[in-house]
């Protein structure tokens, strides 16, 4: 399924610090002439983790290929050109690996995880994995998956693209990671094939190795094109923060689900601001304890805010406009006492994510993908929380609460509407 | 020599026995020992369909190249009429060897290929194999 975003943020945060390399961590990045940025490092556990990720979120899809993204990850793990997906499916698990595609609003990432001794299997494997023929039959295959994943959306997911639509609109950040569930018919495998031919290209790739030896890496994939280049490379589109909307859609429930948010730092932008927002985050959950508090932090915008999920009865209404209006006035609940203790929960959480190399591996694939195009330790993200200062803090939480968006699900007349708070 | 040159229709078509005796054979076979050429037909229009290779590459013709599984269609239907009536062609409209097309064989290699390595690996059943099981 696709990864929680709000999993992701604090990690994203902890990958775009300035680029300083700790020597406590080892890690190493360099970009081939392909286009393809290679990075690892080393941990010195048994298990390697490879991530391959490529800039081919839901954000890049244009007007007549929605729900592609989607339909990319689920054919992944198919047939390439030169070999057939379920042989290699099978040797990756004879080398014990299992075989994961992620897909986000801005990349999809393949990883895989197996002992060191197998890294140059691994990497040829997964190397491959991530160049689809995308033939028709196999799409015909997948379609079964397509409708499930739509048909197991959860409320959260749900209300948090009725959120984004109303803060990004049109824009590209607005576009579903999934499919609509009017659009889980068959699709032209031609018009797929035009996509990740596109997308899945050296340029808008990143390779990831997380206890594997960075130059047997870069040489292996340097020494042959598996990932395949494109000469025409296509700028991105920019989707910035509208806000001041609502998107809300009457659900048969009993309950309501509701997603408040406002703009936040994002990942092309300064480091510390970034960091400062995962620490606002931290602030805001402990603020409004009923809630769940994301952040999300994309290329060039970002979200943070919260949602609740909660029965529509009399008090509903009053306990969403509290929520709102705290979440409006967070800048005042940030002072000195509880920057110093978010401070310390978002580094235990930071540098607690960096010791599951599999989660590091995807993490910092998507970091490398971003804007900044650094790569930073995990300790140097944590040295930069705690050089902050509680200005910064307010400054980040000040522009969360300024113009708001919101989105909900469910018993909507229960929800009051954001200029009435 | 007609046996000895490549149809052109079928110019990317790969046989695995292709010497001198193999396309003899291969043209005498398909000119007098198939009942096909009198009827419009191409050799690869009467193969066995029920064959689950067969049935699975007709599937993925008709999602790739949907144009050829209709054109196959409406000759098979003009060969069915003319089979029903006791009619056959005229000469002059008889199939030549230079329009036969062995439009089926890049798929049926393909999915030959799938088995040796299924085979070779896992041992899985294909999903049209597992569905007909089913049944």
């Amino acid at each position: 399924m696709l990864s929680r975003l709000s999993v992701r943020a604090q990690s994203s945060a902890a990958a775009a610090a300035p680029n300083t390399l700790a020597s406590a961590f080892d890690l190493r990045s360099s970009r081939l002439t392909s286009g393809l940025s290679v990075s690892s490092v080393d941990l010195n556990q048994p298990i390697a983790h490879l991530a391959i990720a490529f800039r081919a979120g839901s954000r890049h899809q244009s007007a007549t290929e929605a729900g592609f993204a989607h339909r990319l990850r689920n054919a992944l793990g198919g047939d390439s050109r030169r070999a057939k997906g379920l042989t290699m499916l099978w040797q990756a698990g004879a080398i014990g690996a299992n075989v994961h595609a992620t897909a986000d609003r801005e990349n999809i990432i393949l990883s895989m995880s197996f002992p060191r001794s197998q890294a140059s299997l691994g990497a040829s494997l997964l190397s491959e994995l991530a160049q689809p023929s995308l033939e028709a039959w196999e799409l015909e295959d997948s379609l079964d998956t397509i409708k499930s994943d739509v048909a197991h959306l959860s409320t959260y997911e749900r209300v948090s693209q009725l959120l984004h639509e109303a803060a990004f609109r049109n824009g590209p950040l607005g576009q579903s990671p999934l499919c609509g569930p009017h659009n889980t018919g068959s699709v032209n495998y031609r018009k797929l094939q035009d996509y990740a031919a596109s997308r899945l290209v050296a340029s808008e790739c990143a390779v990831v190795g997380v206890n594997v030896d960075h130059g047997e890496l870069q040489s292996f994939f340097a020494e042959r094109a598996f990932i395949q280049e494109n000469k025409n490379r296509k700028e991105q589109a920019s989707s910035s923060y509208h806000g001041h909307g609502e998107s809300r859609r009457e659900g048969c429930s009993t309950g309501v689900a509701v997603a408040v948010a406002g703009e936040g730092p994002s990942l092309g932008g300064d480091a510390k601001r970034l960091a400062a927002g995962a620490v606002a985050a931290t602030i805001a959950q402990k603020v409004l304890s009923s809630s769940s508090v994301f952040y999300q932090p994309y290329s060039d915008s970002g979200l943070l805010g919260f949602y609740v999920e909660s029965v529509a009865d009399g008090t509903t209404a009053a306990k969403i406009k509290d929520s709102i209006n705290k979440f409006k006035t967070l800048e005042t609940s940030v002072d000195e006492s509880a920057v110093q203790g978010a401070k310390a929960a978002t580094k235990v959480a930071i540098l607690t994510k960096a010791d599951k190399g599999a989660e590091l591996a995807s993490s910092l694939a998507s970091s490398v993908l971003s804007p900044s195009r650094d790569l930073h330790s995990p300790s140097d993200v944590a040295a930069l929380v705690d050089s902050l200062s509680v200005n910064d803090v307010k400054e980040v939480a000040r522009l969360a609460g300024a113009r708001l968006s919101l989105g909900a699900l469910g018993s909507i007349r229960h929800v009051p509407y954001l200029d009435e708070c | 020599m007609a046996w000895n040159q490549v149809p052109a229709a079928a110019k990317n078509i790969a046989f695995k026995y292709n010497g001198s005796v193999a396309k003899y054979l291969r043209y005498v076979s398909w000119q007098y020992l198939w009942g096909g050429r009198e009827y419009g037909l191409q050799f690869h229009d009467t193969y066995f369909e029920p064959a689950p290779e067969v049935t699975e590459a007709l599937r993925r013709l008709n999602l790739k190249e949907p144009w050829l599984f209709d054109a196959r269609k409406q000759r098979l239907s003009t060969a069915h009429t003319l089979a029903v009536h006791g009619e056959k062609l005229p000469k002059a409209s008889w199939t030549q060897w230079d329009q036969e097309s062995w439009y089926l064989k890049p798929y049926l290699d393909e999915i030959e290929a799938e088995k040796k390595q299924r085979v070779e690996s896992s041992g899985i059943l294909p999903g049209y194999e597992l569905k007909s099981e089913a049944h």
